[in-house]
């Protein structure tokens, strides 16, 4: 008689996704729907306040449960009480402050790890990866953490995720309970700790199938940049080195499409520095296939990056990229005189406005980059990312404690 | 291919098989049927007759026969695994379908396709509950409010796959019935659908389109209540987002059920047992009951 056997069963955690368009959700829904096509059982499990639906799609085949409630934990009752008390030290605080806003989405966690106990639980970003690596001490589920950015930044920086201290020494020490370590390259091994060097796995996101679009033989005279307006992005500094060349090159114009929240601050550079008419904010844009197609320059001016997709997909469409040398994400594959120009960020003369000067006046030059481009990103392909993750899986699951 | 397969899972009930299926043949609905039967190793002497019926009736009948007895949650796999038409619908053996019930949900079906609803979707009924020998009373299936929740309180939505249709992927995605659920199986189907994404829909009549024929005569109060138990671990994050107090009540509710079928099946000392278990875990609840009710659980 036939038997009716359930897959193996992933977990995913994030810590919010309901109606957040960032790059990291869509990684995390476009995983969710990898793996159900790859055969596996796939919860996704989120803390969000409000019950909104992903923004990216996610496959009818997986589940999506919000873990969070309106219920608060004991442990969050007294957490609240000791932030209000006056006679408590600072560090008791952010300890307080620590647990009233992460212990239910952890003791959910643990619950969901101790009754449904999923084969794997991949978690994202270190904002899910703290919980879940915390909220698995003492199961059998065995967690991998991801890092889609900088490590250094991820773990150092008092300026990303939580500001409180008592985060940022839990984000590192919990990561010695991670059955694996993801990270976006090879290179980024390098920040971690020795004990931990031989679980950390470098897979690279991959360019999306749907730039498959041939570029146009004749470019337009446009200078493309993709991406949140974001400072991590730097698009202020490309509006200031574009400002001293809009002049000579009249029939050149900037695009850029993202939004994000300096796209007024960006406006009034914009204005104050009078290139209005050839430096354009163009929003949120679907089919970017068609504007790389048509785009003789991608410039990318961010301070860094976990993996620089949209300067990747640019180099798939065979556009030379102009970014700093020293942007980790970017360097990994923007090659200085092979596929782009990789100049120097700190120096006395604006290295990013010669770079594109350069670029502009050399046609040539602009074309042989660009040919190279679609073979310097030809390895982040779905099928990779894919077969990487499958493998990962496979090896963890299969592993004994 | 026909529109529609009717999924009947059956198991030493002839008679009760012989009423759903008149059922079946009453429907106003003019599609294209499929009905498949999944006998769950009846009687040898069963079987013969249920392929009789099959043989000799005007509906379009497949039947599998499980080898042996095998419970009602792989049984439903296997109709699960039969699905061959774009829409599906569930009946069990022993209840029935009033005549509008698929012209009234292919109404709504139509409705939520002309309108690119783009989410898997069920379309359920309100139904008449019969106990056997006693009057019917409606009960409404409210779909407008939070779905997962209802389904977990178990009172103005219920999970009964007899009230359901809906397109075929919406039944596959959810997965195969969880065959440690000899009980309650269909609960479990009804909350993981919503956590796929799934709504429940109504169609646009008031009236009810099927029949319960309830009866908690020879069934377990251990079972009904191991099964509640396995339900409330396996769901606990949906339950814990409701607050202590929300689970503290549909704990003690589930000692009540189980009080319940143990007083239908006349065992004294299990529904003692199961009022003081509900005493513990909920005592106002249990001297409200009491006060109201007496001691009929």
């Amino acid at each position: 008689m036939k038997e009716f056997r359930n897959a193996k069963h992933i977990a995913l955690v994030i810590r919010q996704l309901g109606g957040r368009s960032g790059g990291a959700e869509r990684i995390y829904c476009e995983l969710a729907n990898i793996l159900v096509e790859s055969g596996y059982r796939v919860t996704c499990l989120h803390f969000d306040t409000k019950d909104a639906p992903p923004f990216y799609p996610i496959s009818p085949k997986a589940e999506v449960i919000n873990l969070y409630g309106k219920a608060k934990t004991r442990k969050q009752g007294r957490a609240m009480l000791i932030q209000r008390l006056p006679f408590v030290s600072v560090h008791a605080k952010n300890q307080a402050m620590w647990h009233e806003k992460n212990d239910f989405f952890l003791s959910q966690l643990r619950d969901y790890f101790q009754f449904a106990k999923p084969a794997l639980a991949i978690s994202l970003m270190p904002p899910a990866n703290t919980v879940a690596l915390l909220a698995a001490a003492g199961t059998e589920v065995k967690v991998v953490a991801t890092n889609h950015n900088v490590p250094k930044e991820d773990y150092e920086s008092p300026h990303r995720w939580d500001p409180n201290p008592v985060d940022r020494r839990l984000r590192k020490q919990v990561l010695d309970h991670a059955a694996a370590i993801h990270v976006l390259f090879p290179s980024f091994r390098d920040w971690f700790p020795a004990h931990l060097k031989d679980r950390v796995i470098a897979i690279p996101n991959y360019i999306s199938p749907e730039f498959a679009q041939r570029p146009n033989a004749e470019r337009d005279k446009v200078i493309l940049a993709v991406g949140r307006l974001a400072e991590v992005k730097n698009y202020m500094q490309l509006a200031r080195s574009w400002g001293t060349l809009a002049n000579d090159f009249p029939d050149w114009k900037v695009i850029i499409y993202g939004t994000g929240p300096q796209r007024n601050e960006l406006k009034d550079e914009i204005a104050k520095l009078g290139i209005g008419k050839s430096f354009v904010l163009g929003g949120h844009r679907c089919d970017l296939g068609r504007e790389y197609a048509r785009s003789a320059i991608f410039c990318h001016p961010a301070h860094f990056e976990g993996f620089g997709l949209s300067p990747a997909e640019a180099l798939h469409m065979s556009v030379p990229v102009v970014s700093y040398a020293d942007c980790a994400g970017v360097n990994q594959f923007v090659k200085d005189g092979y596929n782009g120009l990789a100049v120097e960020r700190h120096g006395s003369v604006d290295a990013l406005a010669g770079g594109l000067r350069r670029l502009i006046e050399d046609q040539a030059l602009r074309e042989a980059l660009g040919r190279n481009g679609p073979e310097s990103v030809s390895e982040f392909t779905l099928d990779r990312y894919r077969a990487n993750w499958v493998n990962l899986i496979a090896t963890l699951t299969e592993r004994p404690n | 291919m026909a529109t529609l397969d009717i999924l009947i899972p059956h198991y030493n009930d002839p008679e009760g098989l012989a009423l759903t299926l008149r059922s079946v043949s009453r429907q106003t609905w003019q599609g294209d049927k499929r009905i498949v039967v999944a006998d769950d190793g009846s009687r040898p002497d069963i079987r013969k007759a249920i392929e009789a019926t099959a043989e000799h009736s005007q509906l379009k009948i497949d039947v599998i026969f499980n080898e042996v007895n095998r419970g009602r949650p792989y049984t439903r796999n296997v109709l699960l695994d039969s699905i061959e038409s774009p829409y599906v619908a569930w009946l069990d053996a022993g209840d029935e379908w009033y005549s509008e019930k698929l012209s009234h949900q292919f109404d709504e079906v139509e409705l939520a396709e002309s309108a690119n609803w783009g989410k898997p979707y069920w379309i359920t009924c309100n139904y008449d509950w019969a106990w056997v020998g006693g009057k019917k009373k409606k009960v409404v299936q409210r779909t407008n409010q939070d779905q997962l929740k209802a389904l977990l309180i178990g009172s103005s939505l219920r999970g009964y796959l007899w009230t359901v249709l809906g397109p075929a992927d919406a039944f596959k995605n959810v997965g195969w019935f969880d065959e440690r659920l000899p009980r309650l199986q269909d609960l479990d189907y009804f909350i993981r659908f919503v956590i796929h994404g799934g709504s429940i829909k109504s169609p646009r009549v008031d009236s009810p389109l099927s029949i319960y024929h309830k009866s908690d005569v020879g069934r377990n109060a251990d079972e009904i209540r191991g099964c509640n138990a396995y339900l409330f671990d396996k769901h606990r994050v949906l339950y814990n987002r409701y607050g202590e107090s929300f689970k503290r009540m549909r704990l003690y509710r589930m000692e009540m059920l189980a009080a319940r079928f143990a007083q239908s099946n006349k065992s004294l000392l299990t529904t003692r047992r199961y009022f003081w278990r509900a005493f513990r875990t909920h005592p106002t609840a249990f001297l409200h009951h009491v006060w109201k009710n007496g001691l009929k659980a």
